[in-house]
């Protein structure tokens, strides 16, 4: 036989062979008869068919262009190797040369044309956008650009990987390993359309799966970008070579939509079920595609091993899910990524699939075409945006100013804007001609049109009104919320017998308007009401459950009204958010964040520290909204780690807070304040003064830039007087406690415990200025409106004050009155829970003190046995109030005639002093004391008379 | 120039030498596309792009039978490969110290991916003419998938095969193709 027809043999062998998985090849090979020659030439075949890499694998040039691209340095980048090629653009291999430099991304080139003027900004804003995606699946997008001739470009996430269904065939995976793969794209996508950024152009080759089994999706929103003041139409015809993956609508030239993203999803699927694409390129996009199941057996190249088999899996329930996915009428669709995913999750489990049933959006679309509202998009649209949780309201009063930031974000967001003007526009030919309207007059408008909408379905509006009202309250804007939720609320009862659940989410938007307006008795009533309804209903979402759960927690936690049953309800929503199917790492986060504040306000501190811990882990994997919550989250652990005196532990979280919240949102961000202010309450326990000055500065400038004087300032500032009063700044001190007051005054009135709280600091401080007089002024104001309250002493801040009146009556001679003030903060300290109370220390430390001052040793020395116990407990690591703690208790055992106690305490306070910026000044005292201690120590020697005290 | 191509490409149908005549149409305008494009310092074009623009050029809104269009892709891709060959020899040559040739200015800065890749390239190629005695659909598919960059399923439009069969003629020939290369 002659060379050539060897090699025709063993080719037609080869062909023969491949119909067959890998695994059997060899084996079938080697049964077949055939000549020796044959034989060795289909062995080399099937081994080169098996290399992974190889010249055709790579591109076969640089991009054909004058001066080639690599060594070209593009930002602070510099192109190395090419490494893909597409239709409108080249891909390089690229390393940074500047800070942060050694940094390695995969370049992307346009290749589209110049961009100009208009074109560079609106690029340079949408890469804004862009660089917030942040999720484990998503090539992250590092940087971009545009070049001195107007090219743009892209630095992303550099991804060594293969195409996801070439992945998927070398490795022969089997159908329900693919969907598990799949579901994390949709993962991805889905993340990405709660930022309302939508991908456009989903494809295989634009989905690679690295060396670890891991997907990553590449060019996000790149084919938004490419297109520059309606270049688009000429994209679209350039790319006409492969537009196999695209929606019908995207064809038609359609403004985007999620929806799109759906049909792209479904196609990729499609291909990596069947080998091919769901249309040929001649065939009418409207059509249905082909069912997968037969697809694969009349011609497709399977991934899965065996077609018989794959053909099994996917025919019925599988079929119906992708068939909806790729659905020619946006209605008859999924109607969102997370739609998909849970159907293919149920399918997955062995539950009925909802694809087999026409949707209520498809029929009500049907209904609003024919009464020609023609909001059926935007009513998807709106409907998506309206849902989800507010969040955490913990800090209430927060809320409204981190409502009007979140508002401007909204403003400036230009995905935002984009996305609702192209869908109004589309939807309403006589608005604004030209001005682009602002959000919160396109939600006016849809508001306005929802009322007048009598022609719509008493549902629909109802749903209508409901979620315009939920994104006023999202905003902040509860009076313009009010009225709407109330009507939504209204619409609903007004027909009892619908059974929907939707009619609960107005009531949940309610109780958290409610809670924000400071209506906490009224907002608990109505969130216990809502829970009770919601579990007496028919068939309840467990997702509903758990949220109305976790808002009614989070009220109570608002209103200070936690008790035992708070926590079963906070166990309770956690145990219900972990059963969501697909999982809800989001929510799953708020569940276990509320549930470490109620533990943290329960004084159980290592439970707490479990829901914080673990509440992190779940945001930390929830991308970008998962960061703002985080945040908070942080804060959170670290307040609990300082309540259990890990105080290092604590700083390091702490830190970590700031970072993120500094490199997520930017220097000029109130919640970088808060963070910052939080940091900086800690570092001052630690003692760390200067570093707490630091970050309180910073703190105080942002908030003052960002909301003017607010009595929001003055927790902050409160705590730079401290700081600055520890380092003897009194001057700075005075300043700015008097600044502090007049806010916290003008807010919250003259008898707030934080006002009083501030008034005693800035007494203490003339104290030590030697500014008697004016203390004592201070000090009889602070007696005088303590004593105006009806229970005088009720909680820990005005404990606080009590004491520190106290101290100044003792050391103006009035111990009785003093002792009186003691035993008030004593009844309220008494009921904390905590293990070493710095503060109950004081409190004993000063008793006895004032005890023995008037007249009363008998009762001092067990007072000052307790104090003593207490003390041997304390945490080195709280070197300030370790040394000052000491300090007076050695003070007190001389008084007491006890100098050997009071030597060895100053002996074991000692190391506390070291570096202690304070050293200085305690130098004094200490000589003194420690001299006093010898002193009698020498006495006791020389008299040898029993000491009072001796233990 | 529109009328020269759709004419030559009707000619192709029945005589093989007209599509000669397209390819060496194809490769100047090819060439002189690049030059041209690239003159504004830094755009770059991918071939598949190139081709597309080619194509517009020279065809315009006319509209193509299906075999005329294959004619086109088959010797676009065919003019890619040829002008890409060329350079990697000439530069080949240059690196061996050969006679001091004039290269062709729009040609000149263009760089191979890696170094090994021009032996390889060179070698690929000589694959290729073997492949194409062997089974021309194969080397066609060759041709039009690396070197024009179409999907299989416009190979398979094009050649009247399925998506799956242009794709496991491409694996066919790859096989083949490094084996001949090892």
């Amino acid at each position: 036989m002659s060379e050539d027809a060897t090699w025709r043999e063993a080719d037609l062998i080869l062909d023969r062979l491949l119909n067959a998985p890998d695994s059997e090849r060899d084996d079938e090979l080697a049964r077949l008869n055939i000549a020796p020659a044959v034989r060795d030439r289909a062995q080399q075949l099937l081994a080169a068919h098996r290399r992974q890499r190889g010249v055709l694998e790579q591109p076969f040039c640089e991009s054909v262009a004058l001066n080639a691209l690599s060594g070209r340095r593009l930002g602070r980048w510099v192109l190395e190797q090419e490494i893909g090629r597409g239709g409108m653009a080249v891909v390089y291999r690229a390393r940074s040369v500047e800070a942060p430099a050694g940094q390695a991304a995969a370049l992307k080139v346009l290749t589209v044309g110049a961009l100009a003027g208009d074109g560079v900004r609106r690029f340079r804003e949408e890469q804004q956008i862009l660089a917030r995606l942040r999720h484990p699946h998503i090539a992250a997008l590092i940087d971009s650009g545009v070049s001195e001739d107007g090219t743009p470009w892209f630095a992303m996430a550099l991804v060594e990987g293969q195409r996801i269904d070439n992945w998927c065939r070398t490795r022969g995976l089997g159908i329900r390993e693919q969907v598990r793969l799949f579901l994390d794209v949709c993962a991805a996508v889905e993340y990405a359309h709660r930022s309302l950024i939508i991908h456009r152009d989903l494809k295989p080759s634009n989905v690679l799966v690295d060396g670890e089994g891991h997907v990553r999706l590449l060019d996000f929103g790149i084919a938004r970008l490419a297109d520059t003041d309606g270049t688009e139409r000429t994209l679209t015809q350039s790319r006409v070579l492969t537009p196999q993956y695209a929606a019908p609508e995207q064809l038609g030239g359609a403004p985007p939509s999620t929806s799109m993203d759906v049909y792209g999803l479904g196609a990729l699927l499609y291909t990596m079920l069947t080998g091919r694409s769901p249309r040929d390129l001649s065939a009418d996009p409207q059509a249905t595609p082909t069912l997968p199941s037969l697809a694969v057996a009349t011609g497709g190249d399977p991934t899965a091993t065996g077609i018989d088999r794959a053909r099994r899996e996917i025919r019925g329930d599988l079929d119906a899910i992708l068939l909806k996915a790729l659905a020619g009428e946006v209605e008859l669709r999924y109607v969102s990524v997370a739609a998909l995913q849970a159907d293919l999750t149920r399918w997955l489990n062995g539950l009925p699939v909802e694809a087999r049933v026409p949707s209520l959006r498809y029929r009500l679309g049907k209904f609003i075409r024919r009464n020609r509202l023609g909001m059926s998009a935007s009513l998807a649209i709106v409907l998506a945006l309206g849902a989800g949780a507010i969040g955490t309201l913990w800090q209430s009063a927060r809320a409204r100013e981190e409502a009007a930031r979140a508002l401007a974000e909204a403003q400036r967001a230009d995905a935002v804007r984009d996305f609702l003007v192209e869908l109004f526009r589309a939807n309403d030919p006589d608005s604004t001609g030209g001005k682009t309207p602002d959000l919160l007059s396109i939600l006016a408008k849809g508001a306005e049109r929802a009322e007048r909408a009598d022609a719509l379905p008493l549902r629909a509006r109802a749903e209508l009104l409901s979620t315009i009202g939920s994104i006023y309250a999202n905003l902040g804007r509860y009076a313009e919320a009010e009225p709407l939720l109330d009507r939504g609320i209204a619409l609903w009862k007004a027909d009892p017998s619908i059974a929907d659940p939707e009619r609960f989410k107005p009531r949940l938007a309610r109780v958290a308007l409610l809670t924000s307006q400071g209506k906490t008795q009224k907002a608990i009533e109505e969130g216990k009401a809502v829970v009770d309804e919601i579990r007496a209903s028919k068939d309840p979402p467990p997702s509903l459950v758990a949220s109305a759960l976790v808002r009614l927690v989070e009220t109570k936690a608002v209103a200070g009204a936690v008790d035992a049953s708070t926590r079963a309800e906070s166990a309770s929503a956690v145990a219900l958010t972990r059963q969501l199917i697909p999982p809800d790492t989001l929510a799953l986060g708020h569940a276990l964040h509320n549930q470490a504040m109620v533990e943290l306000d329960l004084d159980a501190l290592p439970s707490a520290e479990t829901a914080a811990r673990e509440s992190i882990k779940n945001y930390e994997a929830a991308g970008a909204e998962g960061l703002h919550a985080l945040r908070a989250s942080l804060m959170t652990l670290g307040r609990i780690l300082s309540d259990q005196n890990r105080h290092a532990d604590a700083l390091e979280v702490y830190a970590r807070g700031v970072q993120i919240t500094r490199d997520t949102y930017g220097a000029d961000h109130v919640y970088l304040a808060r963070a910052l202010n939080s940091y900086a309450v800690e570092l001052n326990t630690n003692g760390k003064f200067a570093e707490a000055i630091g970050m309180l500065n910073e703190s105080i400038a942002i908030q003052r830039k960002a909301l003017g004087d607010t009595p929001r300032l003055a927790p902050s500032l409160f705590n730079l007087a401290f700081a600055q009063e520890s380092l003897a700044e009194y001057a700075q001190a005075v300043e700015n406690l008097g600044e502090a007051l007049r806010l916290q005054q003008s807010e919250h009135g003259a008898s707030d415990a934080r006002v009083l709280q501030i008034m005693g600091n800035l007494a203490r401080v003339r104290t030590e200025m030697g500014q008697v007089d004016a203390a004592r002024t201070l000090f009889d104001e602070i007696d005088a409106r303590l004593s105006a309250l009806p229970k005088k002493v009720s909680n820990r801040t005005e404990a606080e004050t009590a004491l520190k009146l106290a101290s100044f009556q003792l050391m103006e001679g009035h111990p009785e009155s003093a002792l009186q003030w003691i035993e008030q903060a004593q009844a309220v300290l008494a009921k904390g829970i905590r293990n070493l109370d710095v503060l109950a220390l004081k409190a004993d430390l000063l008793q006895a003190e004032a005890q023995y001052r008037s007249g009363n040793a008998a009762a001092a020395r067990p007072t000052w046995d307790r104090a003593l116990g207490q003390l041997r407990g304390m945490a080195p690591e709280l070197r300030y109030y370790f040394y000052e703690q000491h300090l007076t208790a050695a003070r007190f055992a001389l008084r007491l005639g006890d100098g050997s106690t009071a030597a060895q305490l100053l002996a074991v306070s000692e190391a506390a002093l070291v570096d202690h910026p304070m050293a200085p000044r305690f130098a004094v005292d200490r000589a003194e004391l420690l001299a006093a201690a010898k002193g009698w120590e020498g006495d006791r020697r020389n008299n040898s008379a029993p000491e009072p005290g001796a233990h | 120039m529109t009328g020269e191509i759709t004419q030559l490409l009707s000619q192709a149908r029945t005589d093989q030498q007209a599509l000669g005549k397209v390819f060496v149409l194809l490769y100047d305008e090819l060439r002189r596309l690049a030059k041209s494009n690239a003159s504004g310092a830094e755009k770059t074009l991918s071939p598949t792009v190139l081709i597309h623009e080619a194509y517009l050029r020279l065809l315009g809104n006319a509209q193509l039978s299906l075999n005329d269009r294959r004619h086109f892709l088959a010797c676009a891709a065919r003019a890619m490969r040829a002008i890409w060959i060329d350079h990697v020899r000439r530069r080949t040559a240059l690196k061996r110290g050969g006679p001091e040739q004039d290269l062709p200015l729009d040609m000149a800065e263009l760089v191979p991916a890696s170094p090994q890749s021009s032996e390889e390239l060179l070698a690929l190629d000589q694959a290729l003419d073997r492949l194409d005695a062997l089974n021309r659909r194969q080397r066609e598919v060759v041709e039009l998938h690396y070197f024009a960059g179409l999907e299989f399923a416009e190979i398979g439009e094009l050649l009247d095969c399925s998506e799956r069969t242009a794709k496991r003629e491409w694996e066919r020939a790859r096989a083949f193709l490094y084996a001949q290369m090892q």
